[in-house]
């Protein structure tokens, strides 16, 4: 098992981070969703910043990409 | 037909085109006299002394003599009439102001025509221009027929993109289609709860050495088939000289593709059928402790920078970055808080335009490969290996029912193995901007 798919959390955010950051400055946006470092995590975590926070679900975005792979290479033949 | 009567007859064809050309102002009782005298040498040849041949051979060449000086003075007129009337207008000829004023005076007196058929009609020479000068019974000519063409014989195509695998990796061949590497493992018997190797300890001398062990396993890598395949008529290939190597350029670049993207993305839970990408067990960004929340409003250099001391940290060291062009360019811009240019011995760029950060080679890559929003890092010492199982193969041959059909058919293969072991995960970092400055930026 890869150190990356172990260690990576997909997060959500549900305010711009930093919070105060002028316009384009930011470094994540409102909405926007991130696979991240879980050590990462905690620093935002910490700094109570607002955000959905999921393990990274290996199974079923495999499950996920495969399934386009598999259509993908059906439309080529 | 005597060599004397073929003579006679070429002197009679002679009069005939003299009396041709002359026309109505032929002699026609000296040729008439003329003839006469050349049908009677003609039949009475045979009968004749010699005298009298000469006699009438002299006549005749007078008579023809004079008819000639009289073909040369017609003639000569017809010249000097012709330099005469050359101010005259004449279909397709130039034609002065000063003669069409004098044809009008002629032509129209007290505001009278005095010709009923008089007219004048003015057409401007034609210029030689390619619209016009070509032509041909079925319309447009092909007027390369008289021009001549060259043909290019380059067969222009898009520009295709670069390949970050290929160009920049090491590729060993091996002869076989299976690869089995070795891991060393560290866990031993000493303490079966941990199962702690053990190791060298610092003793007092006669006591007893610490133990120490390890294990080995094994890594297996199979063979990924990349391939292509393409049939086309016989004719096609005999009309175009050209086809095969192009079919070969093409097949070759369609597959330098595939096993870029192969090499680089793919993750074999999702395609089975291809080898172990370099980004699927790639790690991701974690702030060492130098770099935690520390640089206030990091740019891409300290990003750079930042995944070079994780390496390091991870007892690895980065031997190449692999950016997209724009970030590349991007960082040329950058400038320090004083406005100058951020090139010094951390940021340089060669004679060559490479560009070093820290000593390490950033190269630009293909948005396709490295988006804008990722940083790809490698180690010097690579943990990710390919290898190839033989050459890149191009061949043709009959397929189905080609022969029947006339067909040749061309295929192109080559296999891949690639394999990383999990110990060796640290040599590649692939990661966003976004969460390198996340985790490195000094947030208030």
């Amino acid at each position: 098992m890869s150190n990356r798919l172990d260690n990576t959390r997909i997060v959500t955010f549900e305010e711009n981070y930093p919070k105060d950051a002028k316009p384009g400055k930011e470094i994540y946006l409102k909405g926007s969703t991130h696979p991240v470092h879980f050590k990462t995590v905690e620093k935002l975590e910490a700094k109570k910043v607002k955000m959905k926070v999921e393990k990274f679900d290996e199974k079923a975005e495999v499950a996920k990409a495969k399934l386009e792979f598999e259509k993908q290479s059906k439309k080529e033949d | 037909m005597t060599e004397e009567l073929k003579a006679i007859a070429v002197i009679g064809e002679q009069v005939e085109s003299f009396k041709n050309l002359l026309g109505e102002k032929a002699d026609s009782k000296a040729i008439e006299k003329l003839n006469t005298d050349i049908e009677a040498l003609k039949t009475g040849i045979d009968s004749m002394t010699e005298k009298q041949v000469d006699k009438s051979i002299e006549k005749i060449n007078e008579a023809v003599t004079k008819l000639h000086a009289q073909v040369e003075k017609l003639l000569e007129e017809q010249a000097d009439q012709k330099e005469a009337t050359k101010t005259a207008a004449k279909p397709g000829e130039i034609i002065t102001s000063a003669q069409v004023k004098e044809f009008v005076d002629a032509t129209f007196k007290d505001g009278q025509k005095t010709k009923d058929n008089a007219r004048i009609e003015i057409k401007a020479p034609e210029t030689f221009g390619y619209p016009t000068f070509f032509q041909g019974a079925a319309g447009t000519p092909d007027y390369t027929a008289f021009t001549g063409r060259y043909i290019d014989p380059k067969l222009q195509e898009r520009k295709r993109k670069r390949n970050l695998i290929l160009d920049y990796f090491d590729i060993q061949t091996i002869n076989v289609p299976t690869l089995v590497y070795l891991i060393k493992v560290e866990i031993g018997d000493t303490n079966p709860t941990s199962g702690d190797p053990g190791g060298a300890a610092w003793i007092l001398s006669g006591a007893a050495k610490p133990k120490r062990s390890f294990r080995v396993t094994t890594g297996t890598a199979e063979a990924k088939k990349v391939a292509i395949f393409g049939t086309v008529e016989d004719k096609l290939l005999r009309d175009v000289p050209s086809l095969e190597n192009w079919i070969r350029e093409d097949f070759m670049d369609e597959m330098r593709e595939t096993i870029n993207d192969g090499l680089l993305n793919n993750n074999p839970s999702v395609n089975a059928n291809a080898p172990l990408g370099l980004k699927t067990n790639a790690i991701q960004y974690s702030a060492t402790p130098a770099y935690d929340e520390a640089i206030a409003d990091p740019n891409y250099i300290d990003d750079l920078i930042a995944t070079f001391a994780l390496m390091a940290f991870n007892k690895e060291e980065a031997g190449m970055a692999f950016i997209s062009s724009d970030v590349y360019y991007r960082i040329m811009h950058l400038k320090a808080t004083d406005g100058k240019w951020l090139n010094n011995n951390l940021v340089y760029v060669t004679a060559n335009n490479e560009l070093y950060i820290a000593g390490v080679h950033v190269v630009w890559v293909d948005e396709e490969d490295v988006p804008s929003t990722h940083v790809l890092v490698i180690g010097r010492d690579l943990g990710f290996k390919i290898k190839a199982y033989g050459p890149m193969v191009f061949e043709r041959g009959l397929n189905g029912t080609d022969f029947r059909e006339d067909k040749t058919s061309y295929r192109g293969y080559q296999e891949f193995l690639t394999y990383f072991p999990e110990n060796r995960e640290n040599s590649v970092l692939y990661d966003t901007w976004a969460n390198i400055e996340a985790a490195i930026t000094l947030v208030p």
